[in-house]
């Protein structure tokens, strides 16, 4: 019996991954080759034409530019964020385990009502901000509607809610780290601020690397707040690829030019994914 | 002359007391033992001399100033702790030389000072290697020697060796001692195991549920514990602790079994302690029923009963009795402890 589990349990690992992953992808990046006006049309074999439209288009480039903002932004606010919280909440206080619960509530949130509750109180004339900006005297601010400010306010609705998750994933970290290493820093001479960076970084570093490219790749693919609040706009500027390909392919009903977005995006996250193992392996121990 | 002083030293978490009232004086190059059974304080007061630990209340001087209340690196310390406490992500080199750089010792001075204290423990082939790459043997020699580069009033260690198997404690038990005797500074030293304090100390302080019990030499409190606590803490086997009364000049602790009482005996009842090997298997003298024998190679130990009591038994190598048989034990009158029965305070 147990003779053929191994082989077994392989087989089914390998079929299952064929038919749930790399098929659709296959199916996904084909897409790519063809023109076709709906999923139901009859597709025509254009070649690499798709890839010559998108990489011609001003739209693709600056999706691309305003994916690495949105991305880069809101991940170096998230860890910085994250490791701030994570000190304070790791201190002894009264009440600590209260507030870790409660810091983590934005992350339970569905994206939906998080977001639909910041354009409630962000209202251009009902919201509570808008309200109290008023009666302090300042000028109001069109959060998502002006080009300057709807990049901001994306960034900041992202922080907002995943920023608990990178809390907590470093609060689990620092409760790994032994105490008697503060000790023997104390001893040693050091203050807080270099124990923070002898010992406590260099123990987070393997969650770092993780974190970084875990929630780098995740906000790069991530739709549904920019599609919420701002829908890419305005004036295309806070489009980032995942909106640009699903405007093409669902909206303007052009699923060849949708799909050829997709690929190049994921050719994209390949590279850098590539040279940030390169760069940062797993295994720090040598 | 005293280097370091502990004065009253108490500490309480909460209700919980700690560390009652620590008085001692350790003076330069003196090899201090706190020993004690688990949880009788050592470590806590270990901690208050390095100021990694507030002090309840009490005073701690090192040299001419009062420390108290100063942070460690503001006592002119240096500790050992009992897991080592390397820093992982540091080669070995770095660990030894990240206090002498917090310190503000040029590079050129800290690569001396660290290359001096690796030549000293052998170590030198290691410097480039990170922690994890080492046995716990020489995790423990980077662990002195990230103390010793410091040259400080006075070396803290909290049980070193506890994690080393035994040939290798024994080693480096020898080393310690050695280095310490040529390094010339004051040590605190805490364990709880009792050879370890006999062989190293130079004085032992022995505790208990946070008290000190007794302030000696090794030989002093071997041969004249202050109580029954140390008595059958210190010395190994244990020394025997059997109640029994004294009438006209003899130790009676039983019916039918007793033996000469060392001279200004009180009359009535006490606690009596005999040391196995002050008791002599021999003609005459006490009745004692053998149960168990143990061959340790150049001496015998037997387990068997002395009257109503067990008893331990440690003699030169004999090879002819078995257990179930029955001999005589005598012990000289002046090798006997007396104890009084209800606080075990020494007669
Ligand atoms: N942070 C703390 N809070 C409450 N009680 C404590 C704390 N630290 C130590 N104690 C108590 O103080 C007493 C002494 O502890 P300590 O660590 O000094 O013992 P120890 O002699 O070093 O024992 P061991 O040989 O097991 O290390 C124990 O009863 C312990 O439970
Ligand atoms: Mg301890």
């Amino acid at each position: 019996m147990t003779r053929w589990m191994l082989p077994g349990f392989l087989t089914i690992g390998a079929l299952a991954t064929l038919v749930l992953i790399v098929g659709p992808a296959i199916y996904a990046i084909s897409l790519s080759f063809f023109d076709r006006t709906s999923l139901t049309a009859e597709p025509v074999w254009v070649g690499f034409d798709n890839f010559a439209n998108v990489l011609s288009s001003g739209a693709f480039w600056n999706a691309l530019w305003n994916g690495f903002v949105y991305a880069g932004v809101a991940i170096v606010l998230q860890v910085v964020l994250g490791i701030g919280f994570a000190l304070l909440l790791h201190q002894p206080f009264r009440g600590r385990a209260l507030l870790r619960g409660v810091a983590f509530l934005p992350y339970l949130l569905p994206t939906v009502v998080a977001v639909l509750t910041f354009k409630w109180m962000i209202d251009g004339s009902l919201g509570i901000v808008t309200i109290k900006m008023a009666d302090w005297g300042l000028p109001p601010i069109y959060w998502f509607e002006t080009e300057s400010a709807a990049m901001f306010s994306v960034i900041m609705v992202s922080v907002w809610l995943w920023t608990p998750f990178v809390t907590t994933t470093f609060l689990a970290g620092l409760q790994t780290i032994p105490v008697q290493l503060y000790e023997a820093a104390r001893v040693d001479g050091a203050g807080p601020i270099r124990r923070f960076f002898h010992i406590t970084l260099p123990s987070l570093r393997p969650i770092l690397t993780v974190i970084i490219l875990l929630r780098g790749v995740w906000m790069f693919n991530k739709f549904d707040v920019i599609w919420l609040t701002t829908g890419g706009g305005p004036l295309g500027a806070t489009e980032h690829l995942p909106v640009l390909a699903y405007r093409e392919a669902f909206r303007l009903f052009d699923i060849g030019t949708g799909a050829a977005i997709a690929t190049l995006s994921f050719l994209v996250l390949m590279v850098i994914v590539t040279i940030y193992f390169w760069a940062f392996p797993m295994d720090d121990r040598k | 002359m005293t280097t370091v002083s502990l004065r009253s030293l108490r500490k309480t978490y909460g209700t919980v007391v700690a560390v009652e009232g620590v008085d001692l004086e350790i003076a330069e190059g003196e090899l201090i033992v706190l020993l004690g059974p688990s949880g009788c304080g050592k470590s806590t007061t270990l901690r208050m001399v390095a100021g990694l630990e507030t002090t309840t209340s009490g005073q701690l001087m090192i040299g001419e100033r009062d420390v108290t209340t100063l942070e460690p690196k503001d006592r002119d310390i240096a500790m050992v702790f009992q897991n080592y406490a390397l820093y992982p992500h540091k080669t070995i080199r770095a660990n030894m030389s990240f206090g002498l750089k917090m310190r503000g010792m040029s590079a050129a001075d800290t690569a001396r000072e660290v290359d001096r204290a690796a030549e000293m423990l052998d170590i030198a082939h290691l410097l480039d290697r990170k922690p994890a790459q080492l046995s716990g043997g020489q995790m423990q020699r980077v662990a002195l020697g990230r103390a010793l580069v410091r040259d400080p009033a006075i070396f803290l260690l909290d049980e070193p060796l506890s994690n080393l198997d035994a040939k290798l404690r024994a080693r480096m038990r020898e080393e310690i001692a050695l280095l310490q005797r040529r390094i010339g500074k004051a040590m605190l030293y805490v364990t709880h195991d009792q050879t370890e304090a006999m062989t190293l100390a130079d004085r032992i302080v022995i505790m208990r549920d946070g008290h000190v019990q007794q302030i000696g030499s090794p030989l002093e409190v071997y041969d004249r514990p202050a109580n029954a606590f140390v008595a059958g803490f210190v010395g190994s086997p244990e020394m025997n602790l059997v109640p029994a009364r004294i009438e006209s000049g003899r130790i009676i602790l039983d019916d039918g079994v007793a033996t000469p009482a060392p001279g200004n005996a009180p009359t009535g009842p006490v606690l009596v302690g005999i040391r196995p090997e002050a008791l002599v298997p021999s003609h005459q003298g006490m009745p004692f029923v053998v149960q168990g024998v143990e061959q340790l190679g150049s001496q015998t130990l037997f387990i068997g009963l002395l009257g109503p009591h067990r008893v331990r038994v440690l003699a030169s190598r004999i090879n002819d009795v078995a257990p179930g048989e029955a001999i005589h034990v005598a012990v000289e009158p002046e090798a006997v402890h007396l104890f009084d029965n209800a606080s075990g305070a020494r007669l």
